[in-house]
């Protein structure tokens, strides 16, 4: 019996016990969920080519021997197997293989498998987000069958693109556009298609990256007056009257248009790095708060908000989860042979910034995979009362990847090829995600030309933007994609003056981490900087 | 017809509402429940008011027609509230107007506001005429009516709305309502209301909800099998009977029975007991057979099931029954039954309703349902049990396991609050879900098996242990001498072979490895023998290191073939089963058979005893066939290690290792020679064989062999050790142990060596063991040691006097050496047979 057969038969206290029933957990019942299911992966992984591979003829009984023998894992330790899709090396048959970008990778994708169970376990956690996201209090949910889903995420064989499917299973909603039909869409008409067809119904769901969201209920004004040929014979009456009072509103008091003015939104799932810069903006565009999610490729779907809304708590059967805090990870990048601590999520403590370690359940490939991701703990169950299981939200990107509003991941690797590309005179460089007045992420660039470029070639600031704008759009289809979805310039560039880069080096004795340093490390260097010199040009594009 | 129409059909209706009325009043009470009984109570009030007042029945017209139209005007709101609470609807404004105008419209009515009550006339034809005078207020009543039936089916509507497939739950609710309607409808066509349609249409609304209730299972239908309602049934029916045939009765007894015309008032009585007592009984069988069959069997089965399992201490039996019980009661394709093992880690199989069933299905100890149904002590429903958290833990292989066997109900066998057994129930044979019944049954039959179940583990544990031997699991001596009675009595006009077992050398293999390693190896071999006799024979421990086997229409040959097979992997089993190199353990084996061999067990016993002693005497690792002629060797050229040409064997090796001491220290090399020459002096004369002599000789040129490990810088040191030094020293007796240990051909020499540095009074190394306990070989070395240490120049003394050491020998007999020993070295010296 699927969600919507329940659904019908009024069983709603059991629904959501079934499906959000975790969040009632207390933590010792939890590690209970996450140290059996482990046991069960630990024993099958280990038993396949692929971990024996990784384990290389150790044969770990404990979780505790697991976590002792396997050192931590990245991408790199899998491609060869995975990329060439060797099935019957893993620990489970896989049903389907998922795809994304390999940020800084020797391949242009990554792919990861997904098992059957791991994807029951996927198709339950989504029901519960979706519950979650028409919730206002425990219990409390608002999903029907034929609900109209506004839907701007990709389709498959990304992982975004598996949650039509799963949905569907448990229960029938109306995607806008229809899931066929999008497939041949590109992501641009995808979102237009779909906020047209929106626009003549309703949406009751909207599920999308918190950047596009927000870039759609900025520029909704805009968006719902355009094309000029509409067949009213295709809006119902609601939408009609809804359409006709949010223009006198408009009119009278002078403001755009919001989407709040037209949808009456039942459940808001966003998702993507950057959602909490979005958050607010969003809430006022669509008139009422996202529910933030965490997903991922290898991870599957690990951590959804309460009714609340009010921070990320992680599922119990997706993924078991360990922590680097935030040092021992800095300790890591400054000495790649240095094997980082991890703790458990009954030993993760409140206020402090942890990497995130992730062993896929339920006979995925990954174990002990660093994912890239910073999670920041909010608290511990002390800390709230009704639910009593640690409660994080999504910090960033580990420092060595920029990752701007969900759509690209730029690494050192990533910039080195684009400078290379480009061919400009650039001496050294380093490069900072900042945030903007509207609390905007971008890319900050600071560079040290060569001496001979400075004094043989055009290289004013304008130029060096430009340049590196072009080769990045070139290298990454994603980062293009930032400019011709979301209007977002997220490249800025500071030249720094010469000879900056050693002075800094001469003083400290050492050089600064060229991705993402520390804000102590940057405003050390920039005082140093400033000391020489009298006057720092900043050039934005 | 208008008497029918008029009287019965609301008599009819009455009887109905009546009847769903008690038969719900039963039921457990819920909002739906008592807004259903609210719907019952209007109508009987409405039927019965109507129908009372018809008749003209005390007190009068006026009192009936107000008791009507106080039911008629609340049945709009019953039926409001009963939708209401049927689906859940939220919000109270509406029901709070409706409720409140319907009692101030009642309250108005008893002043005859908007109806009054009905005069009545009777006709030229006798016939009584209700006259109602019809005002314009009547109006409001219907105007207030309709919009309550819009608002109630404004109200069905949303919630069909809401959930589009499911409008079907409502159907029954929205056909009453329509046929009520039409019913009422029906009653302003002239003509067609003297046939009292309305009232017909109410009581098939009334069944049309009963139907909608059942179909959300608020009630159980046993319900209607109760004995009120059977009371109701049986008064009703019988009541009808009489008053339609009682005057025809009276004029057939007056007729044809004249002269009993007088009684005629015992005779209608009588008969009227009698049919009364014939339709209760009728109904009650015929209700029973409907709606209690199956209850009445499950009580049936389980009262059985009490009777059966509480004779009985057979767990086997217990189980069987169990299982029959619950197909039989529940109706089930498949059912196993789970038991935790030993270790308590997990619970197996060990029954299922068919052999042919896979019994490989096991539960661990951490499965969540075992958790479950720990905590919970009741029946688990799988597909309940998917929906809660607890299942997000459960293993893929776990799920699977339960849904290829198509398990759908697990029940506890729960007994002092310790999960005693699981049971696992497969879908039922008609592919029905387990219901309320079923597993109130299942509870009860759980609650009766899990004590019968616990007293028959535990009976059977005691009779295995009182039975068994704990540390090899074979039969102990005690129930062995049963066995092979029991044996002998069955097999009298057969065969019967008797095989017992001693392990040769089986001390020093203990003292060699430790107990530990030799308990390891009893246990090894008991699994041999029981593996290679399997279910031919009985296998026993007899004694510490002896089995014993009766083997049943065994012959001598077959027997010996069966030891032989035994021999061959008892030879083997050391081989690679640890790092370091085990001896290679043999045994000496006695055979005999009834009736060649012997007349009763008695005799069987004895002269399996006597063969096996003679094979340990002729030279161990040896089968031996008992024979009343000169004993004989089945295989000979079997013989023990220990045989004097095995020491010429070794000679040499043992050369090698003494060769080599001297080359490190000569004075060791000497020493041990000398020890050799007296301790085969003291053994000789206390009376010792050959082949214990030549091990103590070999022994003294051993025992110093760890020298070889120790420096030469403290072997060779002139004063007196340091403590580390003499640590260091002391040291070379394990060395000694470590080396010959990896020649298992000459690991006999070990007591001795091992033990020639302990002392009589326990304050000796390495191992502090005191008196007999030191191997005898060992008490001779450790004299003969000392009383050379004493008498020969060393790097750090000279030589000391005979006298004195004597002396020293006789001082420390009783404290170092063993007293007898000592006095008997003491002699040789004294008597020269001992020469330095």
């Amino acid at each position: 019996m699927n969600f919507e057969a329940k659904l019908k038969k009024k069983q709603y206290e059991n629904l959501w016990q079934e499906y959000c029933g975790f969040l009632d957990l207390d933590l010792e019942n939890y590690m209970q969920i996450q140290k059996r299911l482990m046991l069960e992966q630990i024993l099958i992984w280990s038993s396949s080519e692929l971990g024996k591979r990784i384990l290389k003829g150790k044969q770990p009984r404990t979780i505790e021997e697991f976590r002792r023998m396997l050192p931590l894992t990245t991408y790199l330790d899998y491609a060869q197997l995975l990329l060439q899709k060797q099935a019957d090396l893993l620990p489970d048959t896989p049903v389907l293989w998922i795809e994304t970008t390999w940020e800084g990778g020797k391949h242009p994708v990554k792919v990861a498998p997904y098992t059957k169970s791991m994807l029951d376990t996927y198709r339950s956690n989504v029901v519960a987000i979706f519950m979650l996201a028409t919730s206002s209090g425990r219990g409390n949910f608002n999903i029907r069958p034929n609900d109209r889903m506004l839907y701007g995420l990709a389709p498959l064989p990304y992982a975004t693109g598996l949650l039509p499917l799963l949905l569907d299973a448990e229960v029938k909603l109306q995607f806008l556009p229809p899931v066929k039909s999008a497939e041949k869409m590109t992501f641009g008409e995808r979102n237009r298609k779909g906020f047209e067809l929106g626009s003549q119904e309703g949406i009751d769901l909207f599920f999308g990256l918190s950047s596009v969201a927000n870039f759609i209920g900025q520029s909704f004004s805009s968006m719902s007056s355009s094309g000029a040929k509409k067949n009213i014979l295709k809006y119902t009456p609601k939408m009609i009257m809804r359409y006709l009072c949010a223009k006198y509103k408009s009119k009278k008091n002078g403001v755009p248009i919001k989407p709040k003015d037209l949808f009456k939104l039942k459940g808001f799932v966003c998702a993507g790095t950057d959602s909490k810069c979005y958050k607010k903006s969003l809430e006022d565009l669509w008139g009422c708060r996202p529910l933030e999610i965490a997903a991922g490729t290898e991870p599957t779907c690990i951590a959804t908000e309460a009714w609340d809304r009010d921070g990320l708590y992680f599922f119990p059967d997706a993924c078991f989860y360990e922590f680097i805090p935030e040092n021992e990870m800095l300790q890591g990048i400054e000495d790649p042979s240095y094997a980082p601590k991890t703790y458990l999520m009954d030993e993760v403590i409140a206020n402090q910034n942890y990497e995130i370690v992730l062993t896929v359940l339920k006979g995925g490939a990954f174990a002990r995979y660093r994912v890239g991701d910073v999670y920041r703990c909010l608290s511990t169950d002390k800390g709230n009362e009704t639910i009593k299981l640690p409660r994080f939200e999504f910090v960033d990107r580990v420092p060595t990847v920029i990752d701007i509003a969900g759509f690209t991941r730029i690494t050192e690797n990533s910039i080195t090829d684009v400078i290379n590309l480009s061919g400009l005179g650039i001496y050294d460089w380093i490069a900072c995600k900042e945030y903007n007045d509207d609390n905007t992420p971008f890319l900050h660039l600071y560079v040290e030309l060569k001496q001979e470029a400075i004094e043989s070639s055009a290289v004013s600031k304008k130029i060096l933007v430009e340049h590196l704008s072009v080769y990045f759009k070139y290298s990454d289809s994603d980062y293009h994609d930032l400019k011709r979805l979301l209007g977002i310039d997220p490249l800025e560039v500071t030249i720094l003056t010469s000879g900056i880069f050693d002075l800094y080096k001469k003083n400290n004795h050492n050089s600064l981490r060229r991705m993402n340093p520390s804000k102590h490390e940057m405003m050390e260097f920039l005082k140093v900087h400033n000391k020489s010199y009298d006057k720092l040009s900043v050039v934005k594009k | 017809m208008g008497l029918f129409a008029q009287i019965n059909i609301p008599a009819i209706a009455l009887f109905s509402y009546s009847f769903l009325f008690l038969t719900i009043l039963a039921a457990k009470k819920s909002k739906v429940i008592y807004s259903f009984l609210a719907i019952l109570l209007a109508s009987i009030f409405w039927t019965g008011g109507s129908m009372f007042m018809r008749l003209l029945l005390f007190p009068g017209v006026e009192f009936w027609y107000q008791i009507s139209i106080i039911g008629l005007f609340c049945l709009p709101v019953a039926f409001y509230n009963f939708i209401y609470e049927f689906i859940g609807e939220k919000g109270y404004f509406l029901r709070t107007i409706w409720s409140f105008s319907t009692v101030i419209i009642v309250f108005l009515n008893l002043f005859g506001v908007f109806l009054a009550a009905p005069s009545v006339s009777i006709s030229a034809t006798g016939e009584k005429i209700f006259l109602y005078n019809i005002q314009w207020p009547i109006i409001i009543i219907a105007l207030f009516t309709l919009v309550v039936v819009i608002s109630m089916f404004a109200m069905i509507t949303r919630d069909i709305k809401r959930n589009e497939t499911y409008g079907g739950r409502l159907s029954p609710i929205i056909i009453g309502i329509l046929i009520l309607f039409a019913g009422n409808l029906a009653d302003l066509i002239p003509g067609v209301s003297s046939t009292s349609i309305d009232t017909l249409a109410g009581i098939l609304n009334a069944g049309l909800l009963f139907y909608a209730l059942y179909k959300r299972r608020l009630f159980n239908m046993t319900l209607l099998a109760s004995r009120s309602t059977t009371y109701v049934i049986a008064g009703t029916f019988v009541a009808l009977i009489f008053a339609y045939f009682i005057k025809p009765f009276e004029s057939f007894i007056e007729k044809d029975f004249y002269q009993f015309y007088s009684y005629k008032t015992l005779i209608i009585a009588i008969s009227f007991t009698l049919v009364t007592l014939i339709v209760y009984n009728g109904v009650k069988r015929l209700f029973d057979h409907i709606f209690v069959k199956d209850e009445v069997v499950q009580a049936q089965l389980l009262k059985n099931f009490s009777f059966d399992v509480s004779k009985s201490l057979n767990l086997d039996e217990i189980l069987t029954e169990l299982v029959r019980v619950m197909q039989a009661g529940v109706g089930v394709d498949k059912l196993y039954v789970c038991m935790p093992d030993e270790n308590r880690e997990f619970y197996h199989t060990v029954y299922s309703s068919s052999p042919l069933d896979s019994q490989e299905f096991k539960f661990s100890f951490s499965n969540p349902c075992v958790r479950w149904l720990n905590k919970n002590n009741t029946c688990l429903l799988v597909k309940e049990f998917q929906r809660t958290v607890l299942f997000k833990s459960m293993w893929e292989q776990e799920k699977r396991q339960l849904a290829d066997l198509e398990i759908e109900c697990l029940v506890p066998l729960n007994c002092d609050d310790e999960l005693a057994g699981i049971l696992l129930l497969a879908k039922k044979s008609k592919n029905s879900a387990f219901n309320f019944d079923d597993i109130n049954f299942l509870e009860s039959i759980n609650s009766i098996a899990s004590i019968a179940i616990k007293n028959a583990r535990m009976y059977e544990k005691a009779y295995l242990e009182a039975r068994t031997d704990d540390l090899t699991g074979l039969l102990n001596r005690k129930y062995f001498y049963q066995m092979i009675n029991d044996e002998f009595n069955k097999k009298q006009n057969e065969s019967i072979t008797l095989l017992i077992l001693n392990i040769d050398d089986f001390k020093l293999y203990n003292q060699l490895y430790g107990n530990q390693e030799g308990d390891a190896a009893l246990r090894n071999i008991a699994h041999i023998i029981k593996s290679c006799v399997g279910k031919s024979g009985v296998t026993a421990r007899y004694s510490g290191k002896e089995f014993a086997v009766i083997l049943p229409n065994f012959d001598v040959l077959s027997t010996t073939l069966l030891a032989e097979e035994i021999r061959g992997q008892v030879a083997i089993m050391n081989q690679g089963m640890k790092n370091e190199v085990l001896k290679v353990l043999t045994f000496s084996a006695g055979i005999c058979a009834y009736p060649y061999g012997a007349n009763n067990v008695k005799q069987l016993i004895e002269n399996v005893e006597m063969t096996v002693f003679n094979a340990k005497r002729s030279g161990k690792n040896k089968i031996e066939v008992y024979s009343l002629k000169e004993p004989s060797t089945i295989k000979p050229g079997y013989t023990t290690i220990i045989r004097p040409d095995v020491y010429k064997e070794y000679a040499s090796t043992i050369f090698a290792l003494t060769a080599a001491i001297d080359t490190k220290d000569h004075y060791t090399f000497d020493h041990s020679q000398k020890v050799a020459e007296y301790a085969t002096i003291l053994a000789t004369a206390i009376g010792l064989n050959d082949e214990h002599i030549e091990i103590i000789r070999e022994a003294a040129l051993l025992h110093d062999i760890g020298k070889i490990g120790i420096p030469e810088n403290i072997l060779n040191k002139k004063g007196f050790l340091t403590t580390e030094e003499s640590e260091i020293m002391q040291k070379h007796v394990e060395n000694s142990i470590s080396i010959i240990k990896h020649l298992p051909s000459l690991d006999y020499v070990i007591p001795g060596v091992i033990g020639h540095h302990e002392r009589w009074d326990g304050k000796g190394y390495p191992r502090g063991i005191a008196g007999e306990d030191i191997p005898l070989s060992a008490r001779c070395l450790a004299i003969a040691d000392a009383f050379d240490a004493m008498t020969t120049q060393r790097s750090y003394k000279k030589a000391l006097p005979i006298e004195f050491a004597v002396r020293e020998i006789s001082k420390n007999a009783g404290l170092q050496f063993d007293p007898v020993l000592a006095k008997t070295f003491v002699g040789l010296v004294e008597n020269q047979k001992i020469a330095v």
